[in-house]
């Protein structure tokens, strides 16, 4: 490794675009490491010696058995759901003929668009037990029909309610990654099984299973990590449901006692990193094993499964799904919002836009915190966009050796632990001596940029990967230096990446929870902090305001930079075309 | 310009305008301050309007701290930044805040029943004893607001209501003292802020209605079919009509709620006990602590006192209250929970 840092370094310092690009991506990667490293000398360095007995705090938390049972069962089931729920509306859009086009390959991607947070809540209002508007709607119903309910019948503040909505939130993981395997899968493959006589459920098991296996591990393994680093939907249906899991027991360990309670949250944090390891295992195993179809190349197809009397069935489940898992939690957000007040039987004549003009004007701390959001969204999703570009730069273009391949795994790293433990890193490491940047914006955004870094940089390298060299050595060839075939050759074909690599960003940061509880103080308030302090203190139509305000500004935002990422992927693309065109050199693909 | 370039340029200008963006707390900590005293009234005023700003970190019922804060903010031009936060978050932030040497609020406000909190950051250097800070209405007669061995002094109090929906109780129904809690016709309408979720308080007020009223009422209630929640989801199912009595609240709670369109109100105990709230206040190594010692001050003058009385519900432990609030009871020191959950009938 040390002789791929001379042959870098040597490289790398023959141009000053490349010495900058060097030292972007050297800074990144000690960023994202600093406060990993944090969290293990915390955990296992006591008085310089190594010392493994501070992960013995895990005691100390009060029904951890519980805690660990709530987490454990909760986040398997639901990733069950989720992965099955995925793994059907994937093959619907991808391999049947009850696709609703562009519409229904969009459409399971919605619940990315509305906050967690938001999704909790709307869920909440919607079928509390008691109080919940969709529940007293079902009852009155049910009345007609002579069956009258005291509450009920769904109770969302319960461990298959808290289930569900884990699951709902999740499926967007497993349909992304399925629904690339199913493409990536030879549709021939399939056409010969059924040409051999199997039907299209054995077809399904024997042949298209098999075949998206790695997609299936990955799903499970983005599900599990998810699962158990989500806090939103926790802290607000798991504390009503009064289920502790481990992430919301985390956070208070970390938020509500003095001392903050590091020792046991790292290691109670740990846990999860374990869990998630351990499916990191099991799944390499099982691709470890067995045999996999070669992909048929050029000359792939897709070959469409006929449904006949079941596409329509299928098509309204698909809607049905939709309507769920994003339109319903928006509607009871909408309602309460909009009448003011959480009620059984909303109160239609007291509709205003009163709440709306609560948290944007009358409620400083509402409206700073969104100022500061989408202050830190706007900066943090910029940053993070330059960096993993720039550190992409590093890692691809050079000459590839150890040292870059350790750089862009350091930079990576951060996404294989709980945001939750990441957090904790920044705290140990940026909130004291000698920054003292704790409860400081800077500190929110040092850790939404090391936080979410790992994402924008896989986003990004997918469009990065498709430059080819024979691209940037036609460019030299022509005269052009390192920042000119950059900002003319490369960047030009991977801004599609850096736009979806933004608004990725961009929601992540506006909606984020997790690393915000720990990280906003009072006086730095941000959207997440706000609407969990608005939960704890406050009135539910400006908690429903707020979340709404959250989604509308990342659904326009997403759907602005998707059109325009768009429009530029087009031009690019003629560009690109001119280019081959006049060198002979072809995009890698 | 390419593409590219204007990709490049409008993220470089993001970034080189971040620092501009001044809308918020970017940076660390600062030096020690020199406070003025009260005694030298011109040069405290002087050096508080030198700070600017005061930064307040309240559990209290936020209609409260912004009558406060207008009132001091109109006589003075200070600006009070109120941070609305929970009691045991409020304890646990402040102090992890200080022990990294970087104490964010000037002034906090929190329940006199957090004796622990007001004792550990005066212990610490963190906050002045409020029986040191010079202040002269907590002279003389005026000693009686203090609390926690002199370390806070009390500057609201509230007196404990009960909540009831208007549209289900109508005239003779509506509550009219404690005791009606027993009746029978509340059964299963009874919803009861749970003392084992939010906080000391909820104890100590039923170890009040015990000393006040005996073990009898205390049981009788226990049999209502009592169901127990957090105090936003209680006061959100009172609106919503799901119950008809919402205990223990106060009037000023209610008031909010109804504000939003909830038909709630609060039924006025003739004989009652109130919250106290108290005030914590940040020594020089707060950001503002001068304008912090002028603010407690400000709370002791009558125009202080006026700016709490002026909120419908609440009185001032400085005077001026309007006759109608009554005198409520001292509000107890301690509760014996076990008592009281076995004559409630409540499980942990």
């Amino acid at each position: 490794m040390i002789r791929g840092l001379v042959w870098n370094l040597r490289d790398y310092l023959r141009s000053p675009f490349r010495v900058v690009v060097a030292a972007v991506a050297l800074v990144a990667a000690a960023a994202a490491a600093y406060p990993l490293v944090r969290v293990f000398l915390n955990l296992f360095v006591v008085d310089g010696r190594v010392d493994f007995s501070s992960l013995g705090q895990i005691t100390d938390v009060p029904g951890l058995g519980g805690i660990l049972w709530n987490t454990f069962s909760v986040v398997i089931v639901s990733s069950i759901l989720a992965l099955l729920a995925g793994a059907f509306l994937a093959w619907l859009n991808e391999r049947t003929d009850a696709t609703l086009g562009a519409i229904g390959r969009a459409m399971p991607y919605l619940p990315f668009l509305v906050p967690p947070i938001a999704s909790a809540v709307g869920w909440l209002l919607l079928f509390h037990p008691t109080v919940g508007t969709g529940n007293a709607f079902l009852r009155n119903v049910l009345g007609h029909v002579g069956i009258h309910l005291g509450h009920g019948p769904v109770n969302i503040a319960s461990w298959w309610g808290l289930t569900f909505v884990l699951a709902v939130v999740h499926v967007p993981y497993s349909y992304m990654v399925i629904s690339a395997g199913l493409r990536n899968l030879d549709g021939a493959l399939e056409e010969q099984s059924r040409v051999c006589g199997a039907g299209t459920v054995k077809t399904f098991f024997l042949v298209t299973l098999p075949g998206i296996r790695n997609s299936v591990g990955s799903a499970v393994l983005l599900l599990v990590f998810f699962g158990l680093a989500d806090y939103s939907i926790p802290v607000i249906i798991g504390t009503s449901a009064q289920i502790k899991m481990l992430s919301v027991e985390v956070v208070q360990l970390m938020t509500q006692k003095f001392p903050p309670q590091t020792g046991a949250a790292v290691s109670l944090s740990l846990v999860a990193v374990v869990a998630v390891a351990v499916v990191w295992v099991l799944q390499r195993r099982l691709l470890s094993r067995g045999h996999f179809y070669a992909i048929g190349g050029k000359g792939q197809s897709s070959a469409i499964v006929r449904l006949r009397g079941w596409r329509r069935p299928c098509q309204a489940i698909a809607i049905l799904f939709i309507i769920v898992s994003s339109v319903l939690p928006l509607v009871s957000l909408v309602i309460v919002a909009l009448t003011g007040f959480w009620s059984a039987t909303p109160a239609w004549s007291n509709i205003s836009l009163r709440t709306f003009v609560n948290v944007l004007v009358n409620d400083s701390t509402s409206a700073s915190s969104i100022q500061n959001s989408l202050v830190l969204a706007v900066f943090g999703a910029t940053l993070g966009v330059v960096v993993a570009a720039l550190a992409i730069e590093f890692v691809s273009s050079g000459r590839r050796s150890r040292f870059t391949g350790f750089v862009d795994a350091v930079i990576k790293a951060p996404a294989t632990f709980s945001i939750i433990v990441v957090t904790i890193g920044v705290i140990l490491g940026f909130s004291g001596s000698p920054l003292y940047l704790g409860a400081t914006l800077t500190i929110l955004l040092i850790g939404y940029v090391v936080v979410y870094l790992p994402q924008a940089t896989v986003t990004i390298e997918s469009s990065a990967s498709q430059v080819g060299r024979e691209l940037r050595e036609a460019s030299a060839v022509a005269g052009s230096s390192s920042s000119g075939t950059y900002l003319r050759v490369v960047a030009p074909l991977v801004v599609p990446g850096l736009v979806a690599g933004w608004a990725l960003l961009f929601v992540r940061m506006l909606g984020d929870l997790t690393a915000s509880v720990m990280l906003a103080g009072p006086s730095t308030s941000v959207i997440g902090f706000r609407i969990l302090s608005i939960y704890s203190n406050g009135s539910f139509g400006d908690l429903a305001a707020l979340t709404l305000l959250v989604t509308v500004i990342a659904t326009v935002v997403v759907f602005t930079l998707l059109l325009v990422s768009n429009r530029i992927g087009r031009r690019t693309r003629t560009a690109t075309s001119s280019v081959v065109a006049v060198t002979g050199a072809e995009p890698a693909r | 310009m390419t593409i590219a370039k204007s990709v490049a340029a409008l993220g470089l200008a993001a970034l080189a305008l971040m620092p501009l963006s001044a809308c918020g707390n970017w940076g660390g900590s600062k030096a020690d301050a020199t406070v003025e005293s009260v005694g030298n009234m011109d040069a405290l005023v002087n050096a508080a309007k030198k700070e600017g700003s005061v930064t307040l970190y309240s559990s209290s019922v936020e209609a409260i701290d912004s009558a406060e804060a207008k009132a001091f903010q109109a006589k003075y031009g200070i600006t009070v930044n109120i941070i609305k936060i929970g009691s045991g978050e409020l304890a646990a932030r402040y102090q992890t805040e200080a022990s990294a040497g970087n104490v964010q609020a000037d002034v906090i406000a929190s329940t006199c029943s957090d004796a622990p909190t007001f004792k550990a950051i005066v212990d610490k250097g963190w906050a002045t004893p409020a029986k040191d800070l010079g202040l002269p209405a907590l002279s003389g007669a005026g000693a009686s607001a203090l609390a926690v061995d002199g370390v806070t002094f009390k500057y609201v109090l509230m007196p404990v209501a009960i909540g009831y929906n208007t549209a289900m109780l109508k005239g003779a129904d509506v509550p009219k003292d404690w005791t009606a809690l027993g009746d029978p016709k509340y059964r299963g309408k009874i919803v009861f802020v749970d003392p084992d979720t939010s906080g000391p308080f909820y104890w100590t007020f039923l170890q009040w209605l015990d000393n006040t009223y005996g073990d009898d009422l205390v049981r009788a209630v226990g049999a209502q079919q009592l169901s127990y929640a957090d105090v936003t989801t209680a006061r959100n199912q009172l609106g919503a009509g799901q119950y008809a009595v919402d205990i223990p609240t106060f009037k000023v709670s209610m008031n909010s709620t109804a504000a939003t369109g909830a038909p709630v109100a609060a039924a006025v105990m003739p004989k009652t006990t109130a919250n106290e709230s108290c005030i914590g206040v940040s020594g020089p190594k707060a950001p503002h602590p001068n304008a912090a010692k002028l603010y407690a001050n400000f709370m002791t003058t009558p125009e202080g006192a006026a700016a709490i009385n002026s909120v419908d519900g609440v009185l001032s432990p400085f005077g001026g209250a309007s006759a109608s609030m009554g005198n409520p009871d001292p509000f107890p020191t301690s509760y014996d929970e076990n008592h009281l959950r076995g004559l409630l009938g409540k499980r942990k």
